[in-house]
């Protein structure tokens, strides 16, 4: 009977012991799946700030207008400085286009280049569908926060590996980083300023930082607003440069 | 016909004054053309030395669209470079040796300045580069040359922090100074790579010897990558269209850290003669795809190659010139000798002498004054050159960091060709006079005062 019963508890024990561990990495997932939905859910409308900080002390400060159906389809305009009015970006499922309103021609771009000059790529801005190209796992779990690798899955992804500090109260990241294959870490992303837009609620201001050039953007939400009756016409790369 | 030579010999030293300013006219005529040459040929030489022995090789495979594609998509243009590859290429009759490059484009951040500029890196294998264009090294202005053998592989790091990260609310200074870095200090895969740099890159960003720079790269799959490397030497390659933004690594660094494998952007080759540079072309391209394209030097010389064929031009036009003035003054020479000596051709005639006798003498009067200028120009120019030769002319173009050594040098065939035209220019010069003085008639030569 005693035999029994250890046998039993053990039992019990490994198999809650399996469950944990599914729920752990069942976990991972989901986090960054509540993560993305919020930085990047779809149908709105939206005002960016980008602020770039450069060595020789200047500062360049561009304002985009972000139209976003869903992960594949976003669309930006910039509204300042005057210089850069007019130029616009467009997220087409896995391709980024830039339209140059100067010579009135649309270029493919890649994920990895720099977005408005600054420190934030491309892919930072207007690809975040990370569980599409990462393999999350809980790296730690500390009293506040969720700490969760992401592993590059394909060849589409624009780091080998990323961190995300997330906290467990609201599950909002605080910080990113970002690193090459061989694990040296190259950029790193604070999140603030949470705000709620409507039905989300995210930070509203990220810290972009080069480490190894230790340059710094930032990128801040002034407006968000959702909208469902965007043109599909304005994903499409014949209608950059036109009204829609 | 040796009494016709003798007495035409004679005949020169007659008016010693006329004939000796006759002969430096010749003698300066010639020894110009063959100075310049001299020059112009060691100028050449070197930039085709620098060209095929410094920079380029004696010939170059790209794929189709290389230099269009290179900056805007350098993974776009890669061609295989395999053993088989190489074999292939080697096995090529008149050809030496051959090197793999691999060029991608690349942020360059000198961690002590904090300095960062875009660059194109240009990757090499030592062990074959330096037999392909040995005068690479006279391109390093500082430190040393990049020793693929003593590159040592960067160790995957792992990231230990794990500790509860600030968000931006949290953290004391919210405001962003913009240069301000990071506090904390994290772990980057660090092995021994080797970096070599342009001169204006060096200035840039204020680097020196030994100091470490970090290579901020996407490798084939648009990832980002970062290899840490250490400045070993400073390149110049003093040449036109050698790019300023340009840095060296090691080939099989960068093949690792962007991604590729038995691929590179271009495949240098090193020929026995650069002179069959056009047949080694040919068998190349037989054995190669079609998309992939063989250039020889020449059409790798660009600006250079137009430089070298506006030099031959001018150099063409100078020897015209010079010959023009030359043929002037043999022929008012010729002119003035037949002209003063109208009696003694008549002379000669009435003693029995045939028209052709009269034309053929002041032919070789010409002949000879046309050599003792032509051979001692065109010596006391060999001397001048063979001394050059042995010392090098150095001189330093405007812009040039690096002195250029020139080493004059003359062609045989150069040398007779003009020793042919100096001969020809006193026979031409001197035939119508010649001819003149044979159509005499004896009786009025002989009344001539």
């Amino acid at each position: 009977m005693k035999k029994f019963i250890l046998a039993t508890i053990a039992g019990i024990a490994i198999l809650t012991s399996s469950f944990l561990a599914v729920a752990v990495a069942d976990t991972a997932s989901e986090v960054i799946g509540r993560v993305e939905k919020n930085l990047s859910p779809p149908n709105f409308k939206a005002i960016y700030q980008f602020t770039n900080y450069r060595l020789d002390g200047t500062v360049g400060t561009y304002e985009i207008r972000f139209l976003v159906k869903d992960v594949n389809h976003s669309h930006g305009y910039f509204l300042k400085p005057e210089r850069e009015k007019g130029r616009e970006v467009l997220r087409l499922k896995d391709t980024i286009w830039t339209f140059m309103p100067s010579v009135a021609r649309a270029v493919r771009v890649a994920d990895r280049e720099s977005f408005a000059g600054g420190d934030f790529s491309n892919a930072d801005v207007m690809r975040i569908d990370w569980l599409a190209q990462y393999n999350p796992s809980m790296a730690k779990e500390t009293k506040n926060q969720f700490i969760i690798d992401l592993v590059a899955k394909n060849t589409e992804a624009a780091y080998a590996k990323m961190r995300l500090w997330i906290d467990k109260t609201n599950t909002q990241p605080v910080q990113q980083y970002f690193y090459d294959s061989k694990g040296t870490l190259l950029k790193v992303c604070k999140y603030g300023s949470i705000k709620t837009f409507g039905a989300v609620t995210r930070p509203a201001k990220l810290v972009m930082e080069n480490v190894i050039t230790k340059l710094k953007s930032e990128m801040q939400i002034l407006d968000l607003q959702f909208e469902s009756k965007i043109p599909d016409g304005r994903y499409v790369v014949d209608n950059l440069g036109k009204e829609i | 016909m040796f009494d016709l030579i003798k007495v035409a010999v004679r005949n020169v030293g007659r008016n010693k004054r006329r004939a000796l300013i006759t002969i430096i006219t010749v003698f300066i005529g010639v020894f110009v053309v063959v100075g310049i040459r001299g020059l112009l040929d060691g100028l050449q030489n070197e930039i085709k030395s620098g060209l095929t022995r410094k920079m380029h090789g004696d010939i170059q495979i790209h794929r189709l669209g290389y230099e269009d594609t290179l900056e805007a998509n350098p993974y776009k243009i890669l061609i295989p470079y395999s053993d088989e590859m190489r074999q292939i290429l080697k096995g090529t009759e008149g050809v030496v040796e051959v090197t793999p490059r691999l060029k991608v484009m690349a942020l360059l951040n000198h961690q002590k300045s904090q300095s960062t500029t875009p660059v194109i890196i240009n990757s090499f294998s030592s062990q074959t580069e330096l037999q392909v264009v040995p005068r690479f090294k006279d391109a390093l202005l500082k430190g040393k040359m990049i020793d693929s053998s003593q590159e040592q592989e960067a160790v995957t790091v792992i990231d230990d922090d794990l500790s509860e990260a600030k968000g931006l609310d949290e953290e004391t200074s919210t405001q962003v100074k913009g240069t301000s870095p990071s506090s904390k200090t994290h772990p980057k895969a660090v092995g021994y790579h080797q970096l070599m740099v342009t001169p204006s890159l060096m200035r840039g960003l204020h680097a020196e010897i030994g100091d470490e720079v970090v290579v901020l790269l996407q490798d084939k799959d648009n990832m980002q990558q970062a290899i840490v490397a250490t400045v070993v030497g400073v390149v110049d390659f003093a040449m036109p269209g050698a790019a300023a933004r340009m840095a060296w690594m090691d080939f099989g660094t960068l093949q690792k850290a962007a991604g590729i494998y038995g691929q590179a952007s271009e495949i240098a080759l090193r020929i026995k003669d650069t002179e069959d540079s056009e047949t080694v072309r040919s068998q190349l391209k037989a054995k190669l795809d079609g998309d992939l394209t063989v250039q020889t030097w020449i059409e790798l010389a660009g600006i250079l190659r137009d430089s070298m064929n506006l030099q031959n031009v001018i150099f063409n036009l100078v020897l015209f010139i010079v010959f023009s003035i030359v043929i002037s003054a043999i022929i008012n020479t010729s002119l003035m000798t037949v002209m003063e000596r109208t009696r003694e051709i008549g002379t000669l005639m009435a003693l029995g002498y045939r028209r052709f006798h009269i034309t053929l003498q002041f032919l070789i009067e010409s002949t000879v004054i046309g050599l003792i200028g032509g051979l001692s120009g065109m010596t006391l120019a060999i001397v001048i050159l063979f001394v050059l030769n042995k010392q090098g002319l150095t001189f330093a173009l405007p812009g040039q960091n690096v002195a250029t050594v020139l080493y004059p040098t003359i062609k045989v065939v150069f040398l007779a060709k003009v020793f042919f035209l100096a001969l020809l220019s006193a026979l031409g010069a001197s035939f119508v006079p010649a001819y003149r003085a044979s159509k005499m008639k004896p009786v009025q030569a002989l009344t001539t005062n």
